[in-house]
């Protein structure tokens, strides 16, 4: 079932105009993409990013799956993402995050039964200075403690899923000056 | 660890045709003049093309440099590492000695490689090992295992055992992604030859690589199926037994299997090809190198399609009508005695207009050349056919070789990639040098297409009468011309052979072009009229393929005696009086004229098929029965004078 | 006399509101460009040499050499893009420039623009910064409304566009020739280089002449117009080759760690006091000087100049690279560190090569068993001679640069791998420690 509407196609080729090529647009696409299908890319999703650019179904797959920001299954309303690299190992994002599979019942990697929560275990965020950092969609929360923790998870949990967007959907629109 | 470098180690026939080519380039450049670089390769001196790379300036030295994704007809991608050797050479101004992928490096003046140094031997031995480290090393049951590059390098080079004491990644092991090709990604070493043979070769990127780093596989698309004509020639590059075939899997180990030279029949293109047979049974098809046809690839009906010679369904038993109506098996004694018998009758007793047939545009200009002798040259019949419907027939404007370098091209009413593949992958290099390929349904759309005088339009020998003239009038008006392209593996084999009376035909005829009408329409309309009494069909199906098949079903429902030709039955073998069973492709020798006018000549590769015949000897057989005894020992001893094979090599 | 830190790019970094395009052009903003776009390019090129400016994003190539290979005419569109994909362990500076500065890396590219004759400019954001790029995009939608942007900027007869062009999580995508694959909508490997292929300044993105500079690159255009190209080389303490100031992002066990704008030269101890110290109570073990791919230093010396030269001579480290100094305290366990960054780089090899597709998917194996008790005395062997196998032999600079830290750590402290091989823990670290 195709569900890119007239919008999501008007939105595609305002990203394709700003390339000398189509296929630059891919990256951009599949971020679309992801927002129309829910958080992830399903192949249907890709396929539809491929008949719209007019690029080889096997190419599109071959960058979604080499990004990891694209999904390739469903995933949680909120993930909190956890950054594991070394400025935040050495101040304490190990235990932030055994601490945040505690709370949750669950380990890095997994959602809640719900689907509301997952915990995942990122590489370094850049925000090695605040260490340990995180990200929930496309807030940073750094100098991270169980508090944050416990804070954001009160808030989350009764946050309708749609308010809490794939990045590009808030895309600024190039102007048109 | 034990090193070795130069003829010892072992080649495999792929690796020693990368060589070849190399070697052909460097000459054929040096002969067209094009400038050349001079380096030093392990101390000798040698002169290349500018732009040849430095592993391949090293084969022209005769020096070895192994490798895996490096691929001649590929663009350079230096991802497996393997190629590795010193290259000094001077950059920003300073001159220094480095290890360097050499297949992505191109020959400079004043280079000096060096391939054999310690430092570079334990650089290729790291790489090896590293390549090693994942590889399930399950030759004895790898269909690649004796071809193998790898397994070579293992032997003859490689770590003596392993320090690698961890799991090795794991997949399943045999994954089919097509009908046709089988994937076993535990052996897969990314070398990236047959994603880049899917974008750059055959244009369809329907292999790609999914994942990344240590993750990376090959495959199609998510949960699709790899669904490309030319699938089958990324199991010849895969260098190691990642790609298989399900047809070879397990007939037999590569060094049991002998290899002969032949042509591919399936279609006009005339693809060179390498049969691998085993015991005298076709076990695969592998694709030979010709640079004016299909360089070294093929499409997977010619590579899987030709498995139909050990279909079980062959005929190979020869069949006669009998007094109840029935086709039942017979002898050839029996068959061929009823031939001649019914020959001899209907020439005494109704004179030799009343005798008719079809020559094959499928089979080789010899068999022709024999059917000719027996009907026109001992019983002077003239209403000898074989184009079974009307179409322009000439030899296209636009050779194969030639597409490449056209700057527009249109093909009408095909689809090229199945029906001309080579026309076809010639079409994809054009295009990556930038030529716009456009691909109409059918002549309709011509109005849409601005044609120019460099246009190079394509167009199939089954369109309507009506359709080509539209075409021709498009293009004159365009100055542009148009090629008409055959489908069969032979068209003009027939006309070479004398079929219409024509004295002396030759390929040039071909080139001013021949009658469009089909005199096939005429010999049915004989039989249905019942002028004819007897016809012969050599290798056609008329009644499948006629485009009147209401005359084709009247004509052979008609009272003549019909003999037909045929590796199968058919819909005309039904309604034969005489069924002959003969011979294959792989199983017979002779000249077919391809579809840009190449000759080409080929012997037969195994045995014909027990049972079965091949058509030139049939033919001889019955010009001996019926008093005209020939000498001829092979086909080619009939081939007409002037006509000179060429083009294979 | 500790080392006068000028300040030029952070000069305005507490401003309130200077990320807003009315106060930065009420502090001088924009001044620069207006300046640039009447200038003839070679003359922006000239006084880029001769302010010494080396690339911020890693590799520290001479900036002006880069922008001389352009083709000196506008026959065919030049790109400029911008690499603001950081995503080097340790480095956060980029980030903050684009959060906070926004106008400042526009204004940068603009300059930088009209050097390299380009009409058009792509800044490469890596998935994550969400923010950054929001307002990155911002300030490039208030540069077209102050007319900065588009057609025919401040009458000059010149085009400008900046598009901004999100990432998807690679950190592959910061080596520069990857990062064009990943704009040309491709997978993020790299590309041939010299002598393998012409230079991107001859065929980059599409096959034109493009080049990629760090976000901090750019940034330092306007501060070296406004200074002049010599007076910006005269700042700097150390080696003559090493001019201006840098961002560092110091991190790990300091007491106030963050973003400092740094005289280059600076000494080291005095950097690091910058940064409050490595944190009360406890003792420098080892630091890795400029982002994880550089290697672990050794705690001596401590007064060097840090620097482009200072940091290698002194450290048997690659360099100073992005600028992301972290410090480790006695507590750290450095093979559980490099074990951090080993799974790194496996989990980021774009897996085009064999050697740093399949070497560091061994380390990460042989790491994880020694991490478990399994190790044995010859797999530090064994892990050297991975490390060899893959130096100098892999396809780009990821593979070299995840060896260094295996490398260093290895030179360094092959007690504590021993520690691991024999007691199956650590017992030069106080794990409990680990994070207090
Ligand atoms: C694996 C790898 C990752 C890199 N990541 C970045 C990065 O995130 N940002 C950056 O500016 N440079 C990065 N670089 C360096 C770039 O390749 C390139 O040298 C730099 O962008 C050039 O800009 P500059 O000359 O202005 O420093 C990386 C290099 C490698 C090998
Ligand atoms: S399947 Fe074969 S050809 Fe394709 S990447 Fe793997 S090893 Fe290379
Ligand atoms: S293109 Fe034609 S001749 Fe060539 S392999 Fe295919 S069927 Fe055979
Ligand atoms: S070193 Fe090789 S595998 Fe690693 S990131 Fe570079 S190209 Fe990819
Ligand atoms: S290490 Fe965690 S943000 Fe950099
Ligand atoms: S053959 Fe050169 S890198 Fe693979």
């Amino acid at each position: 079932m195709a569900k890119f509407t007239d919008d999501t196609k008007r939105r595609l080729d305002a990203l394709i105009a700003r390339y000398p090529t189509a296929k630059a647009a891919l990256l951009p696409a599949l971020w679309v993409a992801q927002e129309v299908y829910g958080g992830w890319l399903p192949p249907e999703a890709m396929q539809e990013v491929a008949d719209h650019l007019g690029v080889p179904a096997s190419d599109v797959a071959g960058v979604a799956t080499f990004y990891t920001m694209y999904n390739k299954r469903p995933v949680a309303h909120h993930r909190i993402e956890i950054c594991q690299n070394v400025a935040c190992m050495v101040n304490g994002a190990d235990e932030l995050i055994g601490y945040c599979e505690r709370k949750l019942g669950i380990h890095a990697g997994e959602m809640t039964a719900d689907g509301t929560f997952s915990v995942e275990r990122v590489e370094c965020l850049g925000a090695c200075c605040h260490a340990p950092a995180l990200m929930v969609g496309s807030t940073y929360y750094e100098n991270a403690t169980e508090q944050t923790v416990d804070k954001l998870i009160e808030e989350l949990a009764n946050m309708p899923s749609e308010s809490v967007n794939p990045p590009q959907s808030q895309m600024p629109e190039q102007g048109e000056f | 660890m034990s090193t070795q470098n130069g003829p010892d180690r072992p080649k495999t026939p792929a690796e020693s045709a990368d060589v070849n080519k190399v070697v052909t380039d460097t000459k054929a450049a040096q002969d067209a003049g094009v400038p050349m670089v001079s380096l030093v390769v392990d101390g000798k001196s040698v002169s290349v093309p500018k732009g040849t790379l430095v592993i391949e300036a090293a084969f022209s030295a005769g020096s070895d440099i192994p490798y895996f994704c490096y691929h001649p007809r590929l663009t350079s991608v230096g991802a497996c590492r393997m190629c590795l050797a010193s290259v000094e050479l001077e950059m920003f101004g300073q001159r220094r000695a480095s290890i360097m992928a050499t297949c992505t490096v191109p020959a400079a003046d004043g280079m000096v490689i060096k391939t054999t140094t310690p430092d570079v031997k334990k650089a290729q031995n790291g790489v090896l090992e590293l390549i090693l480290a994942n590889h399930p090393l399950d030759c004895p049951v790898c269909d690649r295992g004796g071809e193998c590059p790898l397994q070579n390098m293992t032997i003859s080079y490689g770590p003596p055992n392993t320090r690698f004491i961890e799991d090795k990644r794991r997949y399943v092991k045999a994954l089919p992604i097509s009908d046709h090709v089988v994937l076993d990604r535990e052996r897969c070493i990314t070398c990236m030859r047959c994603t880049r043979f899917a974008s750059e070769v055959a244009g369809d990127s329907k292999l790609g690589l999914i994942n990344r780093g240590a993750q990376s596989e090959v495959g199609p698309f998510l949960g699709g199926t790899f669904d490309s004509n030319f699938s089958g020639n990324t199991i010849e590059i895969c260098p190691v037994g990642a790609l298989t075939s399900r047809q070879f899997r397990f007939k037999g180990r590569p060094w049991e299997v002998k290899s002969s030279d032949s042509i591919c029949t399936k279609c006009s293109n005339g693809c060179n090809i390498a049969v691998g047979h085993r015991m005298g049974e076709v076990v695969r098809i592998n694709g030979r190198v010709n640079e004016d046809i299909n360089e070294e690839w093929t499409c997977d009906k010619g590579k899987f399609g030709n498995a139909d010679v050990n279909s079980p369904e062959r005929l190979t038993v020869p069949l006669i009508r009998d007094a109840h109506g029935a086709l039942v098996e017979t002898d050839w004694d029996t068959a061929l005695s009823a031939v001649v018998t019914n020959l001899q009758y209907v020439a005494e007793n109704y004179g030799s207009a009343s005798l008719a047939a079809i020559g094959t545009t499928t089979g080789t200009v010899e068999d022709n050349v024999l059917l000719n002798k027996l009907y026109r040259g001992v019983y002077s019949a003239t209403n000898l056919a074989y184009q079974l419907n009307e179409a322009p027939r000439r030899l296209p404007k636009a050779s194969i070789v030639s597409v490449e370098k056209a700057q527009h091209i249109v093909s009408i009413g095909m689809d090229l990639a199945y029906d001309q593949p080579m026309y076809y992958l010639r079409s994809v290099k054009a295009q990556r040098n930038g030529a716009v390929v456009v691909s109409i349904d059918s002549v309709i759309g011509l109005g849409d297409v601005a044609l120019t005088p460099e246009s190079v339009v394509l167009v199939p020998d089954t369109l309507a009468a009506a359709d080509y003239q539209v075409i021709d009038s498009a293009c004159s008006a365009a100055g542009c011309g148009y090629s008409v392209l055959a489908s069969d593996a032979n068209a003009y084999g027939p006309y070479l052979a004398g079929l219409d009376g024509t004295e002396a035909p030759s390929v040039s005829d071909l080139s001013v072009g021949l009658d469009a009408s089909s005199k096939a329409t005429d010999v049915l309309s004989g039989l249905s009229a019942g002028s004819i009494k007897h016809v012969f069909v050599m290798g056609s199906d008329p009644v499948t393929h006629m485009r009147d098949s209401r005359l084709a079903n009247a004509a052979f429902s008609s009272d003549a005696f019909v003999v037909v030709t045929s590796q199968f039955m058919n819909a005309t073998t039904a309604k034969a009086s005489v069924v002959l069973p003969i011979a294959s492709f792989s199983e017979t020798a002779g000249s077919y004229l391809n579809v840009d006018g190449q000759l080409q000549t080929v012997d037969a590769v195994v045995p014909p098929k027990a049972g079965t015949r091949p058509q030139w000897q049939v033919m001889l057989e019955l010009n001996a029965r019926v008093g005209n005894p020939l000498p001829v020992f092979t086909p080619s001893d009939v081939l007409p004078a002037g006509l000179v094979p060429g083009g294979s090599e | 006399m500790p080392v006068e830190q000028t300040q030029l790019l952070y000069r305005h970094r507490n401003v309130p509101g200077i990320n807003r395009l009315e106060t930065y052009v009420a502090h001088g903003g924009y001044e620069q460009f207006r300046k640039a776009v009447a200038m003839d390019p070679e003359a922006i090129i000239e006084e880029v040499k001769v302010s010494g400016l080396r690339g911020r994003g890693g590799a520290g190539f001479p900036t002006h050499i880069k922008w001389n290979a352009f083709p000196k005419n506008r026959d065919v569109e030049h790109y400029f893009i911008i690499n603001a994909d950081e995503g080097e362990p340790g480095t956060a500076k980029d980030r903050d420039l684009m959060n906070a500065l926004p106008h400042l890396l526009v204004e940068g590219c603009l300059c930088s623009m009209v050097a390299v004759r380009a009409a058009k400019c792509y800044i490469y954001i890596r998935g994550e910064y969400i923010e950054p790029w929001k307002s990155v995009q911002k300030a490039i939608n208030d540069a077209y409304a102050a007319g900065f942007l588009g057609k025919n900027v401040l009458g000059s007869g010149l085009d400008f566009d900046i598009y901004t062009h999100l990432g998807a999580g690679a950190y592959e995508c910061g080596e520069e020739s990857a990062l064009m694959s990943s704009l040309m909508g491709e997978r993020g490997m790299p590309r041939l280089k010299p002598p393998a292929a012409p230079l991107p300044m001859i065929s980059g993105v599409w096959k034109r002449p493009s080049v990629v500079n760090n976000v901090e690159t750019a940034a330092t255009i306007p501060a070296i117009l406004e200074l002049g190209g010599a007076k910006y080389a005269e700042i700097g303490v150390g080696s003559p080759r090493s001019r201006g100031t840098k961002l560092f992002s110091i991190s790990g066990h300091v007491n106030k760690p963050g973003i400092y704008e740094i005289v280059l030269g600076t000494p080291f101890s005095e950097v690091l006091d910058i940064a409050g110290g490595v944190r009360d109570g406890h003792q420098l073990k080892t630091y890795i000087p400029g982002g994880s791919s550089m290697g672990f230093a050794p705690p001596t010396p401590l007064d060097y100049p840090f620097d482009y030269e200072g940091i290698p001579q002194n450290t048997q480290t690659l360099g100073l690279g992005s600028g992301g100094l972290m410090i480790f305290d006695e507590t750290t366990d450095v093979f559980k560190v490099t074990h951090r960054l080993v799974d790194f780089y496996h989990h980021e090899s774009c897996g085009k090569c064999t050697p740093c597709r399949e070497g560091l998917d061994w380390l990460s194996k042989i790491y994880a068993r020694i991490a478990s008790g399994g190790g044995r005395e010859q797999d530090i062997d064994l892990i050297w001679d991975i490390c060899d196998s893959i130096r100098g032999k892999s396809f780009c600079a990821l593979g070299e640069g995840a060896i260094w830290p295996v490398m260093t750590s290895l030179r360094l402290f092959r007690h504590e791998y021993l520690s691991y091989i024999h007691h199956g823990r650590n017992t030069y670290s106080d794990a409990g420690q680990l994070g207090a």
